[in-house]
């Protein structure tokens, strides 16, 4: 049992996730029908009754110590077989948005996910600065287009118009950012998961492997009791491998990947790829919010819509730049460059650490951890086992 | 016969519609205090659910012994007419007058029959038992088997064979007449009681609790008569999927009530129901363990004693949790029940050989003549003078609350009848 | 005067493919030379109706003995003048339907039946009525509560006068107190004003009702039909005839002095009562300093659910607290409540309620048992539990702890008050020294209940209605529930059973018809129930009396009152003609015009008992008519066969048994005697309370009887049955029948 929970219920929390799409949580009456129809909530530590009450309560700390909406998939069978039509389904993703929030340091991301303003706001400050980048007079290290010499107009000289080794650098210094800031949240993530649990390390390192095998394919999600349940998964892993590939190609390969002229490039064909996918994906995934088809897509928040449209137009975009520079039209082609530069840099830099891309760490991470929490148990009623044994036959 | 109507004009009737014990009750209240009483039900016997259960919560003691009493009474007052097979077809005039059209349909057995089983005994055609929810067959022309009132066969005449009249041949007192009709007959009566009472929300609609796809998945309603001396097991709570006697029973609570998707409201006996079906396994099987999965249990009042008693018994479990998920074994037809014990903190599956799914009350006030007014559940409520709902018909409620209620009811039609204005 | 019987056998229904019936007609005959004896193929159809009718008016047949089915069927067809000797012998359900077809035994016991019928009917009078009594149609209604102000009105909308009685200085009971009532009607959401003052208002100006403030009962003497009432107060003292009354007294709080272990006594504890109280005069505070009270913990089940406070579920505790919620919540949209909950209970619609409360943000619901209650900084009260939902222990430190206290009925009796009552009687009577000095020690420890009387009856037995579990005067009849043990007196409201305001005013309305009905009955001179519309009812030969109050102890209604040479006094509209009395005077003297310890002696003195070479036991079968007599019919009807060495007697109650009969019957030869009758005990299924477990004690008696005969004590047995073991009863007969026969004959044949 341990010490007790002392109550000072953290009414800004119960705001919080009955803005995010909790609005129902109050209605639950503890029947625990959440908890058995779930297929994935494990036997020891079961979801989402429990994460009802701690929201219903607001009891933070505890929130802050429990892996458990990360576990959730949304099936949203739950909500559906709910006697109080209290939604724990949706419940569990406003949890995972309210987390999103106090993972991270910088606040910036509560200030998004409660304003649509703000997150518009500074997406749009973020692209201001980008198309700054390009069309500002040269100063501050603004300027990349008159850098060498006049823009080229009869032909497309890419080059010329956003050197190479500039943007690549620029990509280079975000992605670190991105990075840092993400890890840095994911970090204080794992404190608060781990604040009070005397967990040997060894068991840590026993499930690195699950870590990253779930972080690749999260592959719990096929477990989930609704029929799509292996469709979204499945779907979900073609977008996680385009995302991926592009970003590697950008991030990485810029060099052989940004191709000078109307040329084509063996690059082109893994850009082709992950292009594809993207724009199949995220088309799909928006219009079945707009069609509110599963559970799942019955109540969207802006972050649930942000997500997949700029994806959309970052993949648009970034295939217009491709078809203007092979049909060698220089003017569209750094237009439509600028553009695609101005949706993407924003995408990642806003929503991977304090947006809803930041489940990309925070979904592995927390399943790691649970996983690590039940060995933990187990090995504990184990040794308890044991002990008893010897106990039992020394008395 | 006495005078039909009171000082102020108004008639001394009452129409009761229902002959379960709400109907029962109030219909004799009325009559012993000098009302004239019109108590018509629509199936072809007194006694209503009741007439169908083994025991009674807290006493566990049988519900014919109550209305063997309420039978004798009516047996012996002339101021009741009793019509069976019949509905309140229309409803005109106003308190204190009303005509009431009420239809008949036909039985085609007279009173002259005196239950000596000759035409049974000859009848064709099986029918399955109405009372028996599928366990048991009949013949065409049946009997309730115990405490039948009126004490006659009825026959099921859709059931007959083309023109067959064993049974009119074999009757020796003449009781059979195939060629009986549908009747009308208007009543002015000063006031009416519905006493319609309810009936089990269909399990079929709980499909994730696996009724309807395994026969050992069955209602309360149906155990007691699993239970039930006369009942299709001869009160040995037989399993239906081979007869076996069940060494595990769960039962599931709220199956339907408290619930948005069902039943908004609580249905107030089941966890009573429940706790007494408990016993009746108990009592039978001492080796049988029983597990009851429940949201809150609810015991108001001294009921609170019965509950703790059967509680205190160790091979009862109770476990809070609302079960979710009832799958069948394909090779020993046992139950595997999925649910979250909530105090224990665990989730689990666990094997039964009989689950009792404690479905509530759903009011029987369909085709009523809408003077009377409903509330949101189907309930009736409080309507125009003159107009009252007894028992289950108005809150779902156990056995002796709804008499209570029903001899409230009477009270109400003696004040319309007595002309006294009622205030509150 | 010698009666002209007329016997009348039904050959229909099998019966003449079982028994030879016209030998029995012979029998009947040549042994009784009825002045009527006929047979008839079907005697309930309206020929054989006719056949009756026309010889009891042309043939002037005074006593008619129908030999067919049993008397529970065709009641409607064989349904004569209600004063006339009638006797209906059960040849169809308890011979032909249950026996061996054309077997000499099956023969013998029907003979026997008629044998022992054409004797009843001999023995019987025709009824004659209660002498005419002047019936008081006025209802005395103690207790201006809820409950009492609705069977007022009730009453009197009904046209029944209404004497109200309230010993408070004003009507309206606890409800007055309330600010708000819970929500009892649809939509179920919004607490409403409590709707009592409409209710006091009309009490006071109708015209029916006399209400009597500041005013206590001192006596009540009398019986239905006829209470007259002295009561006490403002307005002086007087008299009041009354017909019925319905006992409308309340409910108290649970004594919350009890619940230190919750905290109460600390200054931020209170009751939802002392909560309520608050509410009504303005702001909720903390009473320790005045300040607002932000944080509110409410604790339910405070005293009911546990064995050692109140056992039962007070049932309102849960709405009063969600109500009590709202009140927090109007008063201040940030406060915290915290509601700490062993099963919610909102039955019904009630559910709604519990759902919208719940609703709101800041009212937290916990499934918990309650630790520890301490006292913390400035006032504050820390509230220590086990948090079931989670499980872990938590702690929440609030302003105020409302304990959710339950209801403790305000009934005038129970052990307290009895032993009260007893020990006084000691004193008064001066017994011995240790005897008046533990007297003493009781009335000291008891003095609270002094004086708690609230009908003061003038019965013998005891001056209240006789409560049952949890001190509440309720029925134990699920079927009956207005049946108390004292005819005419019936119970409503919070004082019969926990309930609520909505509740409480239907069950007043309730145990009103109630009360008119027993008026009613009582004018026409029937009886109630469960023998509802009787007309016969016991007379006493007070020559034979030897005063010794078995009759006066025995009656489970009070019907009788003794002198004080103990002689009883016979009440007759408190009577329910059980014949418990009967049954229970040794000198025989108590008897009904067609129920008498006479009858059924001769009825038993008309059974044939072959002699000991024949080896044909007999068995006596004492049925309690209520349900072990059904239950054989039952058993009939099922067509399950069991031994024919039985011959049923039904018994108007098995307490109406009187241990002569198994003299009689042992002295005669008679092999064994069966007694069957209702469960009793705590959860008691007899309708009169009490009448197979008197039987079951007057047994003893017999066995000292046995001895002195010298005869097996096995020979007698008592079984307790419900109707629904008919089932079973073939085997209780067979065994019984053939340990007989293991013991052997009755020595005594032959005498």
């Amino acid at each position: 049992m341990g010490n007790p929970i002392l109550v000072e219920p953290d009414t800004e929390l119960i705001r919080d996730v009955m803005e995010a799409g909790g609005g129902d949580l109050k209605k639950c009456f503890q029947c625990a029908t959440c908890a058995s129809t779930c297929s994935l909530s494990p036997e020891e530590s079961t979801f989402p009754r429990k994460q009802m009450l701690l929201a219903q309560w607001g009891l933070k700390n505890e929130l802050l110590k429990d892996p458990a909406p990360w576990l959730c998939f949304y099936c949203g069978e739950c909500s559906k077989s709910c006697p109080r039509q209290a939604n724990p389904g949706e419940t569990m993703m406003a949890l995972r948005r309210y987390l999103t929030t106090q993972y991270d340091w910088t606040g910036l991301s509560r200030l998004m996910y409660r304003s649509a303003f703000w997150e518009i706001g500074i997406l749009a400050l973020v692209a201001a600065f980008v198309v700054a980048l390009f069309t500002l007079p040269q100063s501050f290290g603004f300027g990349l287009l008159s850098r060498s010499g006049p823009l080229p107009l009869s032909n497309v000289m890419l080059d010329k118009f956003a050197p190479k080794e500039m943007v690549h650098l620029g990509d280079t210094i975000m992605a670190a950012l991105l990075s840092l800031l993400l890890l840095a949240n994911a970090a204080r993530m794992f404190l608060g998961l781990t604040r009070d649990g005397n967990i040997p390390a060894r068991l840590y390192f026993a499930q690195i492997g699950s870590l990253i095998v779930q972080g690749v394919t999260q592959m719990q999600w096929k477990n989930c009791n609704d029929s799509d349940a292996s469709r979204n998964w499945i779907r979900h892993l073609f977008l996680v491998s385009g995302y991926a590939t592009i970003f590697t190609l950008v991030v990485v390969f810029l060099p052989w990947f940004q191709i000078q002229d109307s040329s084509f490039h063996w690059t082109s064909i893994l850009g082709y790829y992950s292009t594809a996918v993207l724009l199949v994906t995220t088309a799909w995934m928006v219009l079945d919010r707009i069609g509110k088809r599963t559970e799942m897509h019955r109540f969207s928040h802006l972050s649930d819509w942000l997500f997949p449209i700029l994806l959309f137009l970052t993949a648009v975009t970034g295939i217009l730049v491709n078809i203007f520079r092979l049909l060698n039209l220089p003017m569209p082609t750094y237009v439509t460059y600028v553009v695609h530069m101005a949706i993407a840099v924003p995408m990642l830099v806003v929503e991977v650490p304090f947006g809803k891309w930041s489940h990309l760490l925070y979904r592995p991470l927390g399943i790691f951890v649970a996983t690590v929490k039940r060995k933990a148990l187990e090995s504990a009623s184990e040794e308890a086992a044991v002990t008893g044994q010897a106990l039992a036959s020394n008395g | 016969m006495p005078t039909t109507e009171t000082a102020n004009g108004n008639s001394k009737a009452l129409l009761v519609i229902g002959g379960g014990i709400a109907g029962l009750t109030a219909a004799l209240d009325a009559a012993e205090t000098g009302l004239d009483v019109i108590l018509i039900e629509k199936s072809p016997y007194l006694g209503g659910r009741v007439a169908g259960f083994h025991n009674y919560f807290p006493k566990l003691c049988p519900p014919s012994c109550g209305l063997e009493i309420n039978f004798r009474r009516l047996r012996n007052n002339p101021r009741i007419t009793v019509l069976t097979l019949a509905e309140l077809e229309k409803l005109e005039g106003s308190p204190g007058q009303y005509d009431a059209v009420v239809k008949i349909a036909p039985r085609y057995v007279s009173s002259a029959c005196t239950l000596c089983g000759d035409c049974f005994d000859v009848c064709h055609s099986e029918i399955a038992d109405p009372l028996e929810f599928g366990f048991s067959k009949t013949k065409a022309v049946h009997a309730r088997r115990l405490a039948a009132f009126p004490a006659t066969y009825v026959l099921d005449r859709a059931a007959c064979a083309t023109d067959c009249h064993a049974c009119v041949d074999a009757c020796k007192y003449g009781a059979i007449d195939l060629a009986q009709g549908t009747e009308r007959k208007t009543f002015r009566v000063g006031s009416v009681i519905v006493a319609t009472g309810w009936k089990p929300y269909d399990a079929a609609k709980l499909d994730n609790l696996g009724y309807g796809k395994s026969v050992n998945v069955v209602t309360n309603v149906m155990l007691e008569r699993l239970a039930a001396m006369d009942g299709p097991t001869g009160g040995k709570l037989l399993r239906p999927s081979d007869g076996k006697a069940p060494k595990s029973v769960a039962f599931v609570q709220c199956a339907g009530s408290r619930d948005e998707n069902h039943l908004p409201y609580c249905s107030t006996v089941c966890c009573l129901a429940s706790l007494k079906q408990t016993t009746y396994v108990r009592k039978l099987y001492p080796e049988a363990k029983v597990t009851i999965f429940y949201i809150d249990v609810r015991t108001p009042g001294q009921l609170q004693e019965f509950a703790s008693k059967v509680r205190s018994d160790e091979a009862v479990e109770l476990v809070k949790g609302k079960v979710a998920k009832v799958e069948e074994d394909a090779q020993t037809n046992d139950l595997r029940v999925t649910v979250e014990d909530v105090l224990g903190g665990k989730k689990m599956t666990r094997t039964f050989e009989l689950v009792v799914l404690a479905t509530g009350m759903v009011p029987q006030t369909a085709g009523l003549p809408a003077d009377f007014k409903l509330d949101e559940f189907g309930f009736v409520m409080n309507g125009p003078p003159g107009l009252f709902g007894a028992g289950c018909a108005k809150r779902p409620a156990e056995v002796s609350a709804t008499v209570r209620d029903a001899t409230g009811a009477a009270l109400k039609a003696l004040q319309i009848a007595m002309g006294a204005a009622h205030n509150g | 005067m010698d009666k002209k019987l007329g016997l009348y056998i039904c050959s229909g229904c099998s019966i003449s493919d079982s028994v030879d019936v016209d030998k029995l007609a012979i029998m009947a005959q040549a042994e009784y030379k009825p002045a009527v004896c006929q047979t008839h193929t079907f005697l309930c159809g309206d020929e054989g109706v006719a056949i009756i009718r026309r010889d009891v008016e042309r043939e002037k047949v005074d006593a008619v003995v129908i030999a067919a089915c049993s008397p529970r069927a065709k009641a409607e067809s064989f349904s004569f003048d209600p004063l006339m000797v009638l006797e209906r012998v059960n040849l169809r359900e308890q011979v032909a339907w249950c026996h061996e077809a054309k077997h000499e035994d099956t023969q013998a016991l029907a003979e026997d039946y008629i044998r022992m019928g054409l004797v009843k009917a001999g023995k019987m009078e025709p009824l004659e009525a209660l002498p005419e009594d002047t019936i008081s149609r006025t209802v005395l209604v103690v207790g201006g509560g809820i409950a009492g102000v609705s069977a007022a009105l009730d009453s009197a909308a009904a046209g029944y006068d209404v004497v109200l009685v309230e010993k408070q200085p004003q009507l309206g009971g606890f409800m007055k107190g309330l600010k708000k009532a819970f929500p009892t009607r649809a939509p179920y959401t919004e607490a409403s004003s409590d709707g009592l003052t409409s209710k006091l208002q009309a009490v006071v100006s109708n015209p029916r009702v006399k209400v009597f403030c500041s005013t206590r009962i001192v006596k009540t003497e009398g019986q239905p039909g006829m209470f007259d009432v002295t009561m006490e107060g403002a307005s002086g003292t007087s008299v009041h005839r009354v017909g019925s009354i319905v006992m409308a007294t309340g409910w108290q709080p649970y004594d919350a002095a009890k619940l230190g272990a919750l905290g109460y006594g600390l200054p931020n504890v209170i009751t939802n009562v002392e909560l309520e109280q608050m509410a009504a005069r303005g702001q909720i505070t903390r009473p320790s300093d005045g300040k607002q009270a932000k944080r509110v913990l409410f604790l339910q089940c405070a005293g009911s659910r546990e064995q050692d406070h109140l056992a039962y579920c007070s049932s309102v505790c849960c709405m009063t607290t969600l109500k009590q919620t709202e009140y927090i919540r109007e008063q201040d949209s940030q406060a915290e409540v915290y509601v700490i909950y062993r099963d919610i209970v909102t039955p019904g619609p009630y559910e709604k309620y519990y759902r919208k409360v719940q609703d709101h943000p800041l009212n937290f619901f916990m499934k918990g048992k309650v630790t520890q209650v301490a006292a913390a900084a400035d006032g504050r009260v820390q509230v220590s539990l086990d948090s079931e939902l989670l499980g872990a222990p938590m702690q929440v430190t609030v302003d105020l702890v409302v304990l959710a206290t339950g209801m403790v009925p305000n009934s005038a009796d129970g052990p307290a008050i009895r032993a009260l009552r007893d020990a006084n009687a000691k004193l008064a009577r001066n017994e011995s020294e240790t005897q008046c000095k533990d007297a003493e020690a009781i009335i000291a420890q008891m003095k609270p209940h002094e004086g708690t009387e609230i009908l003061n009856l003038t019965y013998r037995q005891g001056p209240d209605l006789p409560v049952l579990q949890g001190g509440f005067p309720d029925s134990k009849f699920v079927c009956f529930p207005y049946e108390s043990m004292r005819t005419g007196i019936y119970a409503a409201g919070a004082v019969r059973a926990p309930m609520d305001a909505a509740l409480t005013e239907e069950d007043a309305g309730g145990a009103v018809m109630k009360a008119i009905q027993c008026i009613e009955l009582a004018s026409r001179g029937q009886a109630v129930h469960p023998r509802t519309g009787d007309l016969s009812y016991p007379s006493f030969n007070l020559q034979r009396c030897t005063q010794c109050k078995r009759c006066t102890e025995e009656c489970p209604f009070g019907s009788l009152d003794e002198d004080e040479k103990g002689t009883p006094k016979f009440n007759p509209y408190r009577c329910r003609r059980c014949g418990i009395c009967m049954g229970a005077c040794p000198e025989r003297i108590v008897s009904f015009k067609n129920y008498s310890v006479d009858m059924i002696a001769s009825m038993v003195k008309a059974i044939e008992v072959p002699d000991e070479f024949e080896e044909k036991p007999r068995v006596l079968v004492l049925a309690c008519e209520n349900d072990a007599y059904p239950a054989l019919d039952m058993a009939g009807q099922a067509r399950q066969q069991y031994d024919a060495s039985v011959r049923i007697i039904p018994l108007r109650c098995l307490g109406s048994m009187n241990i002569v009969w198994i003299a009689d019957a042992l002295s005669r030869g008679i092999d064994g005697v069966l007694l069957l009758g209702c469960r009793f005990g705590d959860d008691y299924e007899c309708h009169y309370m009490r009448g197979s477990e008197l039987a079951n004690r007057r047994l003893e008696n017999v066995k000292e009887t046995l001895q002195r005969l010298q005869l097996e004590s096995e020979r007698i047995h008592l079984t307790q049955l419900g109707m629904d073991d008919y089932g079973r009863l073939p085997d209780i007969i067979n065994e019984f029948a053939a340990r007989i026969r293991e013991i052997g004959p009755n020595p005594y044949k032959g005498f």
